[in-house]
């Protein structure tokens, strides 16, 4: 009796143990059911959303991310660059401060993509896969009044950074107004732009065509590029300058703030000047065909926007003055007084090679600050105009300032010298191998409301 | 803590074993270190590799045994650095290859069409012979993680020098203003001149071979 209830015992605890390995292993499966993650439905809308508007046929990142082959055959690659943060490309501390069109991946993101690569990629049901954002080929904002576009200009491919300054003169119908103009990339290589508007009153100048084109920084100063483009009037004078009409860096969508505020009023003659634009290295010849979308607006800015800077050739001194010695890492500020309220669109830090880190803050009259970019780990390459998804109140009487730190030792691999040598400042210095330190701000004079105007384009 | 006291006191010998089953363990974590200390592939290893190259010839690695020393340069078509690195690898190629030590290109896995593998060595002027490897046999057998990474083999099938061309290199998307060490370069030319390789290996970066 004994025995036998002892073996029932035994059979019974066995069918338990069963059973619970049983519960387990469905438990377990259900678990990685729901776990897998796949392209379709986890890794795309991340791919789509963040990487695929520049990885795509004829823009800056070469390497397409598109379909499905294209990221899971890259899988481990990919995983390897977000988790180093390498990609996508945003140096803006977003624990510090957001910005529009913000590229950062989550930590969570990251680690779902990671985790999607170690288990071999799985693609998923494809045919749900989501619709891929609409890229437009000829505008990324909408549709364009007119479009300019640059002489083609030819890349050599000799694997050398090219820094140019382009001409694009223009005549329009009639004096107008602008709400925006786009830069438009025509070849990968196209790293970042800068471009103002030049325009000339009446009977200024004759040949808004005269003058070379395009011209390599790095081999001209200021002076000599305003003769040699044939930017100034015919008497010699200056003619109208409207700053920071169009910047361009992959992956960041053109900005038109909204109706009413920013834009400009053109003359009907003038040039599109980009005082900078940086193509990467090539190894094989390529042309460029950029071109630029031109926006009317109806009516004349409301609110036109006005831009200072800090530091180089800015409103602000260095302190102390901005001298690098080699072997030195070394920091800088800059700072200046705001006299009335101001509300900040955009902002644009701006160094060169040996740039290291950057943080800007305003200090109001009480002691508390506003907090306005940080960039931890400065990247010559990925030089932004922010834009706040919303205008910042920086009140009368607050103090804007700019704390830039620079490596000047080998082990910044970007050092344009080996060994280092001492590096300047120089205002109105072109050249990538001299130093600068700004701070370009996009501001509004103050109107109560302007904390809930939204910026974003999209 | 008195329990950590007793413990001390009891005085066990650090190393034993209280699995089941120790032998098996044992055998297990023998075979196991054997495994991973043999990094360096048996000359009879590699040189039995047969694989075509890019042109559909039939490749055998024994051929390595008649070079003085041979560079194995593992490549892909897409991989940014790889594009960098296209002069530097033309001009090792025409250097060393008149010194009796030629470069192989590799192209490991199943990513790349024969054609995109010419166009990106027509781009670059790139004569070498250049060896796919579909199934990953060499890339396993050498251990290669990334390209560009290069292998410097002697006749016998040792590896001399393993890893990055030079210093230029700092992350995949990222090349360095200036080069300091030509560590490929260094090593070959010590080998020509017998004297000691300074640095045998260094740290590949680079796009994952997949």
């Amino acid at each position: 009796m004994k025995r036998f209830s002892y073996f029932i015992s035994t059979k019974r605890k066995q069918i338990g143990i069963n059973t619970i390995i049983l519960i387990i292993s469905v438990a377990c499966f259900s678990c990685t059911q729901k776990k897998q993650i796949t392209f379709s439905a986890d890794i795309a809308p991340v791919i789509y959303k963040n990487c695929t508007n520049c990885h795509r046929a004829g823009q800056a990142g070469l390497i397409p991310l598109v379909t499905y082959e294209d990221v899971s055959k890259r899988s481990k690659t990919i995983a390897a660059v977000v988790e180093k943060h390498l990609m996508p490309p945003w140096p803006a501390d977003p624990s510090y401060t957001h910005f529009c069109d913000e590229l950062v991946l989550s930590d969570p993101e990251i680690s779902m993509i990671k985790k999607w690569s170690e288990e071999g990629a799985p693609a998923g049901d494809l045919s749900k896969l989501p619709p891929l954002p609409d890229f437009d080929q000829r505008s990324l904002i909408g549709k364009p009044d007119v479009t300019l576009r640059i002489k083609p200009f030819l890349i050599e491919g000799d694997n050398t950074d090219r820094f140019m300054v382009m001409k694009i003169p223009f005549e329009l119908p009639r004096d107008t107004f602008i709400r925006a103009v786009e830069f438009m990339p025509g070849s990968p290589y196209v790293h970042h732009v800068n471009g103002h508007i030049i325009c000339y009153e009446e009977g200024k100048k004759k040949d808004i065509y005269a003058g070379r084109y395009v011209i390599n920084t790095e081999k001209a100063d200021r002076d000599s590029v305003f003769q040699e483009m044939s930017l100034l009037n015919d008497d010699g004078s200056n003619p109208i300058l409207i700053n920071s009409v169009t910047n361009y860096l992959p992956g960041v969508l053109g900005t038109i703030y909204p109706d009413g505020i920013g834009g400009f009023a053109v003359k009907k003659r003038g040039i599109i000047y980009l005082n900078d634009i940086h193509y990467g290295p090539s190894a094989e010849a390529v042309s460029d065909t950029s071109f630029l979308n031109i926006f009317y607006g109806k009516k004349p800015p409301v609110r036109p926007t006005m831009e200072i800077q800090l530091g180089t050739l800015g409103i602000s001194d260095i302190i102390p003055p901005l001298i690098i010695p080699a072997d030195s890492v070394k920091k800088f500020v800059t700072r200046a007084k705001i006299l009335g309220d101001i509300s900040l669109l955009t902002v644009n830090p701006h160094m060169h090679l040996l740039g290291k880190s950057f943080i800007s803050y305003a200090v109001k009259p009480s002691g508390d600050t506003i907090p306005i970019i940080r960039i931890k780990s400065w990247d010559f390459r990925w030089q932004y105009f922010y834009t706040f998804p919303k205008m910042v109140h920086i009140p009368a009487g607050s103090t804007i300032e700019v704390i830039a730190a620079y490596d000047n030792t080998v082990n910044n691999p970007n050092n344009p010298f080996n060994p280092p040598q001492t590096v300047e400042g120089r205002n109105g210095s072109m050249k990538t191998t001299q130093e600068m330190l700004q701070l370009i701000l996009t501001y509004l004079p103050y109107e109560k409301g302007d904390e809930d105007i939204s910026l974003e384009t999209k | 803590m008195p329990g950590k006291l007793r413990r001390f006191k009891n005085q066990k010998p650090f190393f034993t074993f209280h699995i089941p089953g120790e032998r098996i363990a044992l055998l297990f974590c023998i075979t196991l270190f054997a495994c991973c200390a043999k990094k360096e592939p048996a000359s009879a290893d590699l040189f039995s590799v047969q694989l075509t190259t890019v042109d559909h010839r039939n490749f055998s690695f024994q051929q390595l045994s008649d070079n003085q020393a041979s560079v194995i340069l593992f490549i892909q078509p897409e991989c940014p650095l790889c594009n960098s690195y296209g002069k530097t690898m033309h001009a090792l190629d025409s250097t060393y290859s008149s010194q009796k030590i030629p470069i192989y290109g590799v192209v490991a896995g199943k990513n790349y069409s024969d054609s995109e593998i010419k166009e990106f060595l027509q781009k670059h002027r790139l004569s070498f012979t250049t060896i796919l490897d579909p199934e990953f046999r060499l890339k396993n057998l050498l251990h290669a993680r990334v390209t560009p990474q290069v292998f410097l083999i002697d006749n016998k099938g040792s590896i001399l020098y393993h890893g990055l061309i030079d210093d230029w290199a700092v992350e995949i998307g990222q090349v360095r203003a200036h080069v300091s060490y030509h560590f490929l370069a260094d090593a070959i030319d010590a080998y020509l001149q017998n004297r000691p390789i300074a640095n045998d290996s260094t740290k590949a970066v680079g796009c994952y071979i997949e």
